[in-house]
């Protein structure tokens, strides 16, 4: 079992058009099936002054164009897979893709938006906490990912053992994993302990495991993760996705933020 | 990302369940390393005082460790005609968290339904195993001793449990002869046809190859419905959704979960 088929969203800008190149060429290292999705939802009506019928029909018809014109888009950057799909869909881009993340294995998102891109309304976290699937965060800039080098960020969680598990696919291809875990003074042994147990689970899958590490930091977790992924050269980190629903915003915890926000490597998150 | 290691609970009261044979069979079909596992917790001093006790004396916690060990004894010796080899791991910790805690190391979590004692520093509390375990826990009923996955049924809905539900069932989706996605629909589901046809593929695209789709209105509640195709079409194991939360620490299951577990008849994988 493998990543069969994965989702990648696409609008049709650059940096968009970035990432597609990316999941494209994860799809064909996985020969997996690549469904790329966008959505766009009209204003409504009280918003556009003076709004009548015709204003929406039109409105309505420029939405169309668009999303059929980002879907031949699409269609030319991916052209090197042969089972590919394009779901162009009206709507709200957050609703869209957890819902379409049923079709696939793995989730492929950014969180820049295109400059000058104002529908852009993705919201990584909401994606992350819902979707049910692990989700792939590539920063702009990034259009390709060989995940040669893996860092599992290793913590006693309901969430990171999803993530681990979720990151077999990359972690069976991957010629160096690294598991480690940012800890609190004193509890070394059991962080070593810990690791130690998730390396054999990984063993069982083929998985070997070169570094295990555990780290202390006066500062952030997050920073210090980030300075030993850069340290180490990691192609991807793999983290639970930590947070929760506050009155219908999806908030995330501390360290998945900073890693979400400041991290320039591709990051695997689950829920 | 198949099944490698299975983790089997093994409840500090009682005889062994018919989950372990289960457990054993499935380690043997699949080639996964099993792991029993199980949990007791010592009593506070602060809630013993109450019972006028001695707090958890040391002579107390060695002859818990001792029933412990026990178990795990019971539990090689009832697994040595399948010759199969079993790790086995038993703390001082509620069950639950023991178990949640152990998953880092196995792909699915096997438990028995019901609980020998009322007693809960010794016996399972199965909301919050499902919902913080972060792996599909597969949960058997009284007097089930097998599970032969000739056909399977999956609970759909269009929310995060029930996506998660499939993803982390498909090691035992793949080895069932047929499976049958149900898709229940109460007042005020918008999901069309879509959901399903997109859910069929997927798991075509994982290699299923005999997969079938019922839309079903919801007869007097969720649970009916289910229950009534479970028997209507032979099912065997049912892959569904867990909802619940946490309140003031406390996990709580959601009303369908709760009534589902309580009478389904058959072998259910939940995931949270």
């Amino acid at each position: 079992m493998t990543y069969a088929t994965m989702l990648v969203h696409f609008d049709g800008g650059g940096i968009s058009e970035q990432r597609l190149r990316l999941a494209a060429g994860l799809a064909q290292d996985f020969r997996a099936d690549l469904i790329g999705i966008a959505g766009r939802s009209y204003l409504p009506t009280f918003l556009a002054d003076g709004g009548t019928d015709t204003s929406e029909d039109s409105e309505r018809k420029e939405t169309a164009e668009l999303l059929a014109r980002i879907g031949t888009r699409f269609e030319a950057v991916a052209r090197n897979i042969r089972r590919r799909e394009w779901r162009g869909r009206v709507g709200y881009i957050n609703e869209l893709i957890v819902a379409e993340a049923r079709a696939a294995d793995l989730v492929i998102v950014g969180r820049e938006r295109d400059p000058g891109d104002l529908y852009f309304a993705l919201d990584p976290a909401a994606v992350i906490l819902r979707a049910g699937r692990p989700v792939l965060l590539v920063p702009a800039g990034v259009d390709k990912l060989e995940t040669r080098r893996v860092l599992v960020a290793w913590k006693d969680t309901r969430a990171t053992r999803r993530a681990v598990r979720d990151a077999l696919p990359f972690l069976r291809t991957a010629s160096h994993v690294m598991i480690v875990e940012v800890c609190e003074p004193g509890s070394e042994m059991r962080s070593q302990h810990q690791i130690e147990d998730v390396s054999r689970y990984l063993q069982r899958h083929k998985v070997e495991v070169a570094v295990k590490a555990f780290l202390q930091t006066a500062a952030s977790p997050a920073q210090e993760l980030l300075r030993f992924a850069e340290d180490e050269k990691a192609d991807l980190i793999v983290a639970g996705g930590y947070g929760h629903s506050r009155l219908g915003e999806w908030m995330l915890g501390g360290v998945t933020r900073s890693l979400l926000h400041d991290s320039p490597r591709c990051c695997l998150f689950s829920h | 990302m198949s099944f490698a290691a299975l983790m089997l609970h093994v409840d500090v009261d009682g005889e062994l369940g018919g989950e372990v044979r289960i457990a054993a069979d499935l380690a043997g079909r699949l080639d996964a390393h099993l792991i029993g596992v199980a949990g007791w917790a010592p009593m506070s001093v602060f809630l013993a005082e109450e019972v006028r006790e001695q707090p958890t004396s040391a002579p107390h916690l060695n002859d818990m460790r001792t029933l412990l060990e026990q178990k795990g004894g019971e539990l090689r010796a009832a697994l040595k005609a399948s010759g199969r080899a079993v790790e086995w791991r038993a703390m001082l910790d509620f069950p639950a968290a023991v178990i949640a805690r152990e998953a880092r190391a196995a792909d699915l979590v096997i438990v028995g339904r019901d609980r020998r004692s009322a007693d809960p520093f010794r016996s399972l509390d199965l909301g919050q195993l499902v919902l913080s375990a972060g792996r599909p826990v597969l949960v058997v009923p009284p007097q089930q001793t097998t599970l032969p996955l000739r056909r399977a049924a999956i609970a759909w809905k269009e929310t995060r449990e029930a996506r998660r539900a499939v993803y982390d069932a498909l090691p035992l989706l793949r080895i069932a002869q047929s499976v049958v996605i149900v898709d229940v629909r109460e007042a005020g589901d918008e999901h069309g046809p879509r959901s399903t046809h997109d859910l069929e593929q997927y798991l075509r695209r994982h290699g299923l190859e005999v997969v079938t789709e019922q839309a079903r209105r919801a007869e007097v509640t969720v649970t009916d419905t289910l229950l009534h195709v479970i028997e209507a079409e032979n099912v065997d194991l049912l892959v569904a959704g867990a909802y619940g939360h946490s309140r003031v620490g406390e996990w709580i299951f959601g009303g369908v979960t709760r009534d589902l577990l309580r009478r389904l008849p058959i072998c259910g994988l939940f995931s949270h």
